[in-house]
């Protein structure tokens, strides 16, 4: 019966689906405590993540990718700036969200675990091209992803390579199937993708198609036709990435040429997220090592892509010494992209020492699939920085204040991962909490304190002039238009915390709130034991007698 | 053509399992999330992905095996889907509806490729 129920289902899609499953329960059921769907966004633990969550949210909202709305701009002064950030994470977080209802803040996040699931499948299939067993034994380290340096990924945000790293993948099958009909227009889907994803890898993949083709070159195996493929995938790339592209070069890189290369090499830490190290496999970089031993003698061996890609993107993870900063971010899929190197080292060590029929050989890679799911620390689920309670404040903000109206943060812990106020989706200030400490040192309520408009980045205060132009708007205005310290009289509504991990702050910001309540025109709109939140009805009277 | 037929419906058929496997995957692995939840999840998924994907790669049946035609099918279902509502949501029409008409635009492609191929055309 079981020989029966076997030969019916191929023991190798058994080791697939139980790999999933605990592949799914030790990273996101983990994260999201065995949910899908949230009342606020959980697990965010660092401000590019609600970056990446708002900037999905305005395109649900305005229905393109073409213009900023107003809240996300960080300008008192320039309503509306061009979308520059890459666009294809937030249309697939937005179609998920719209086809099944689940909120954009749980799709935009779960979407990347399985983006890296699929990516692991699509280099298990890759490699299996060469071996299956080595492919099966591929699989364990890729658990990894959920644990030290390589969790912050997914946690602090940094989402666009996650979406990016399935389009690299894919466009390795592609290079193994040059005898499909129409692969450089396959290849020019997934170079495309990638790039309007996450640019660094599509960097990766047009680097290791010329690596990969220069092997072809140095073995005798690359002909004319080839060439005229990729540099017909090249055209129809462009055409595909052509307004991302225009985008990209014109407003984007200008902006960012100095914080994505540098002429001399920074150290890992010198970066504003955890870079993984190599020692952070622990006891599992023993077999990595060996793992790069092996591959070398394996390098000119049939269908060897997958260990060629996995030495180069070992590599392209020490770029950052040489100038080129994303390497660094690059070392957070270490764990997917170093696979076929623990999984050719696992394969030699059961080969010589367990001898199994067949059904055998394919099932005894789950004993370090279940080794390393029961050993390694799972990732806990954290609320992260959002509260039922400051969900609420943001909520009642959203429905209740008009969109012309300005909403005035002071001190609070959780604002200095500031977008998180970027889900009100209103015009936001916060005061600057190095003023609001000197203030308070010298015991001065003030009417002007330093303020920083939330939102922002590199497009605020220009305008697309034409198809390939970006102008600013106004040539001599600094600091996207915005004043450093206005008269809070002239906002609106302000919100003051009530409760914190610095008491003295939190105690400054019951004082300046008491000192607008002593006008007659200030009310109190909201209150609970965290927040207050005040209105008022007379912006440009002055409100502050210091 | 009977032959054909029967690896069209096979595979129809191997979509739908496959469907109902990756249901269950959800389901089992986010036990706390409804039912209803899950299933909108999934089908959500392979409305917009898998079923474009699947299609656009049918035309490479005869060469590639079915698994590896639905994890790189969807992978070009979620370039190609992406891409397109990309420039479509620039042409003015709002990215809430690009899931009632890409979807169902890209598996008629697929059809039609598939088609093309089988009458020699291309």
């Amino acid at each position: 019966m079981f020989k029966y129920f076997v030969s019916k289902i191929k023991t190798e899609y058994i080791v697939l689906i139980l790999f999933t499953i605990l592949f799914l329960l030790f990273g996101p059921a983990n994260l999201f405590n065995n949910t899908i769907s949230h009342h606020f966004p959980h697990g965010y633990l660092a401000a590019d993540s609600f970056v990446h969550q708002m900037n999905a949210e305005a395109l649900k909202d305005i229905g393109n990718s073409d213009l900023m709305p107003f809240w996300r701009t960080g300008s008192l002064k320039y309503k509306t700036s061009p979308v520059y950030t890459p666009p294809l994470s937030l249309h697939l977080s937005v179609l998920l969200s719209e086809t099944s209802g689940i909120e954009v803040y749980d799709t935009v996040y779960l979407q990347n675990f399985l983006f890296v699931l699929f990516s692991i499948l699509a280099l298990y299939l890759i490699l299996k091209r060469f071996n299956k067993q080595v492919a099966l034994y591929s699989l364990p380290i890729t658990f990894l992803l959920f644990t030290n340096k390589f969790l912050s990924g997914f946690t602090w945000g940094q989402w666009d390579m996650y979406t990016g790293v399935v389009f690299l993948i894919a466009s390795l099958y592609v290079l193994l199937n040059k005898n499909l009909k129409f692969w450089p227009i396959l290849l020019a889907i997934f170079v495309s993708a990638a790039f309007m994803s996450h640019v660094v890898e599509a960097i990766w993949a047009v680097g290791f198609i010329i690596i990969y083709t220069l092997v072809q070159l140095l073995n005798k195996t690359l002909n004319w036709k080839t060439i005229k493929c990729l540099f017909l995938s090249g055209l129809i790339s462009i055409m595909f990435t052509f307004n991302f592209l225009i985008i990209f070069l014109y407003l984007w890189l200008p902006g960012r040429k100095d914080q994505i290369t540098h002429l001399v090499g920074r150290s890992v830490d010198s970066f504003g997220y955890p870079v993984p190290l190599f020692n952070d496999f622990g006891w599992l970089t023993i077999i990595l090592i060996v793992g790069v031993v092996i591959t070398i003698f394996l390098i000119r061996k049939k269908n060897n892509i997958a260990f060629l890609f996995s030495i180069y993107m070992f590599l392209a993870g020490f770029s950052f010494y040489i100038g080129f900063d994303k390497g660094a971010q690059t070392r957070m899929l270490w764990p997917l992209y170093l696979m076929p190197l623990f999984g050719v080292v696992l394969y030699f060590v059961f080969k010589k020492i367990l001898k199994l029929k067949n059904i055998w050989k394919t099932l005894i890679p789950l004993v370090p699939i279940f080794l390393i799911f029961f050993v390694l620390e799972k990732p806990g689920s954290n609320q992260g920085i959002v509260s039922p309670e400051l969900w609420d404040q943001i909520t009642f903000i959203n429905e209740n204040v008009p969109d012309n109206k300005i909403v005035y943060y002071f001190y609070g812990d959780r604002y200095s991962q500031w977008s998180v106020l970027l889900n009100s989706k209103k015009t936001t200030i916060l005061a600057n909490t190095n003023d609001l400490i000197e203030s308070l040192k010298n015991n001065r309520i003030k009417e002007n304190y330093k303020i920083f408009v939330v939102g922002g980045g590199n497009s605020v205060g220009f305008e697309r002039t034409s198809l390939f132009k970006f102008e600013k708007i106004d040539s001599e205005e600094e600091n996207k238009g915005n004043p450093i310290s206005p008269s809070l009289c002239n906002f609106d509504y302000f919100v003051f915390d009530k409760l914190s991990v610095n008491p003295p702050l939190v105690q400054y910001n019951m004082a300046i709130r008491n000192k607008l309540m002593e006008n007659d025109w200030f009310e109190e709109v909201y209150s609970n034991n965290y927040y207050s939140i005040l209105k008022n009805n007379n912006p440009g009277v002055k409100c502050v007698k210091e | 053509m009977l032959k054909n037929e029967n690896i069209k419906n096979n595979e129809l058929v191997k979509l739908l399992v496959l469907f109902v496997i990756s249901f269950l995957i959800i389901k089992i692995v986010f036990y706390r999330e409804s039912f209803s939840i899950s299933f909108l999840f999934v089908f959500s998924f392979f409305w917009n992905f898998v079923f474009p994907g699947f299609s656009l790669l049918y035309l490479y049946k005869e060469k590639l095996p079915f698994f590896e035609r639905f994890i790189f099918g969807t992978i070009t279902g979620l370039a190609i889907i992406s891409i397109f509502s990309y420039y479509i949501g620039l042409v003015g029409i709002h990215v809430r509806y690009h899931t009632f008409f890409l979807p169902p635009l890209f598996i008629i492609i697929g059809i039609f490729l598939n088609y093309l191929i089988k009458k020699d055309i291309i």
